[in-house]
């Protein structure tokens, strides 16, 4: 059955969203959409969810994932003969690690409907943790020049890539973690209040080094990429 | 300050720093500007309190490597939407992927050479190089390069603000209006911030900068310990 539902959902991930959405006619299947919509769940997105108080918007939103792993929903999803990704992502979040074998998914399934969203978090944060350890220790190893908590990504990337994970598995951690990037770095800009002086002395031309290099690296991807799209190459073959 | 234990000082750290960043989200959303940024905001007045009520930077440190302890899981989250806009960036993967190389090379080496020029000092310059990638990733590269994690932290937050006010102007000036051009260009060089800018911009410009963001960052991450020492002297 994994083998099926995975190429079905790889299929799914890989068309365009008003395609996907169209394709559900299940009622409850636009509702679930909403969150794995292709727009970036950017950490500085000015949406107006991010603004309101922490708790009540958690809990709102991890009541909103719960949903759609409600038996019912399953239900529909079996029927439809589609044995719903839900179903899967929710029976596998419960074992966040890729290796979990049958006794955590039967484990999963006993507590599941009711699955607490602090453990349902604590399972999604463990597995990113996890990853982000294994990158600094295998930079670490290596003697490599490069940031570990890089490399966890690229590992994150790599296993969804070949479908080992599922993106629903770190979703709902992932995107309240990104929304609240911020706060994660505000105690390292706090270090700031050792280096005033160097600031005040050098703030002018710290400034003008900034907007000159963020002005010249915009123009370079933007003309650059600009240039690239409209083929050239294939225009210069046809005239 | 010093005769009370660790633990609160510690206590009155995490506190004061949840506190100012929820007072920073209310202010962002009541007065949307530059300056109501969340890091910033919440920046200046943790300081403020910190340095009001006599806790050095020292004593905040065990507060500090608490609330740092989610930045690695959070980084390793920018896989997701690397992942989920994987399509609107691959299937133009040759003018993006030389676009952002341009970018992200581009800006590190001319914000290198003029701080040199400038007369930055080493340290100075080589957290500046490397601004423009999103923070976590940005402050691991700064302890690589031998720059200064906090001062790359506000260098990095600066040129996202500069960039996300400024550069859809600067690419209107320019004649750049294909929307995976003004999307790579935001996410490449303004990271989060810049990323932010494009999704009002649209759905592809912002799902290009949501993947430009993360790769922008695998760029730099290779190309800045070879490169900055070179350019910091």
């Amino acid at each position: 059955m994994t083998h099926l539902a995975e190429l079905a959902e790889s299929v799914a991930a890989s068309l365009p969203a008003p395609n996907r959405a169209s394709r559900n006619t299940m009622p409850w299947r636009p509702k679930r959409s909403t969150t794995a919509r292709p727009t970036v769940s950017s950490p500085l997105r000015s949406s107006p969810r991010s603004t309101r108080p922490l708790l009540p918007m958690h809990r709102d939103f991890l009541a909103r994932d719960l949903r759609a792993g409600d038996p019912k929903t399953e239900l529909a999803a079996e029927v439809a003969g589609q044995s719903g990704t839900h179903q899967i992502a929710n029976t596998m979040i419960a074992g966040s690690a890729p290796t979990v074998g049958a006794s955590a998914a039967h484990r999963s399934r006993i507590v599941h409907p009711r699955l607490e969203p602090a453990a349902l978090v604590a399972l999604q944060l463990t597995g990113l943790w996890a990853l982000n350890f294994a990158g600094v220790w295998a930079v670490k190893q290596a003697a490599l020049p490069i940031p570990g908590n890089l490399v966890g990504m690229l590992a994150l990337y790599a296993l969804l890539a070949l479908g080992v994970v599922k993106l629903a598995w770190f979703d709902l951690t992932g995107s309240f973690l990104l929304r609240h990037l911020a706060f994660f770095f505000v105690p390292i800009t706090v270090g700031l209040m050792n280096s005033g002086p160097l600031l005040l002395a050098h703030g002018l031309a710290i400034m003008l080094v900034l907007a000159l290099s963020a002005a010249v690296g915009i123009l370079l991807a933007g003309f650059v990429s600009q240039v690239l799209l409209a083929k050239p190459w294939q225009r210069g073959g046809k005239s | 300050m010093t005769a009370l234990p660790i633990a609160a000082v510690t206590g009155f750290g995490i506190v004061v720093t949840v506190g100012a960043y929820c007072i920073s989200l209310v202010a962002r959303k009541r007065y949307p500007s530059p300056l109501t940024t969340p890091v910033l905001f919440s920046t200046v007045i943790i300081i403020a309190i910190l340095l009001g009520s006599g806790v050095s930077f020292g004593d905040y440190g065990p507060a500090k490597d608490i609330m740092t302890f989610l930045l690695g899981p959070a980084t390793v989250a920018l896989a997701l939407p690397l992942y989920k806009n994987r399509q609107s960036f691959f299937r133009n993967i040759v003018p993006a992927g030389c676009g952002l190389l341009a970018g992200s090379l581009g800006t590190m080496v001319v914000a290198g050479l003029t701080a040199r020029i400038l007369g930055l000092s080493q340290v100075l310059t080589a957290s500046i190089a490397i601004k423009s990638t999103t923070v976590p990733i940005a402050v691991e590269i700064a302890r690589i390069v031998h720059g200064a994690p906090a001062l790359t932290a506000i260098f990095v937050v600066i040129t996202g603000m500069l960039g996300a006010s400024l550069g859809p102007w600067l690419m209107n000036r320019a004649g750049i209006t294909h929307p995976v051009s003004r999307g790579l260009a935001l996410g490449a060089i303004s990271h989060g911030q810049g990323t932010a800018e494009a999704v009002v911009e649209g759905q592809l410009s912002g799902a290009v900068a949501g993947a430009a963001m993360a790769l922008g960052a695998v760029c730099t991450s290779l190309a800045g310990p070879y490169l900055v020492p070179l350019l910091a002297g």
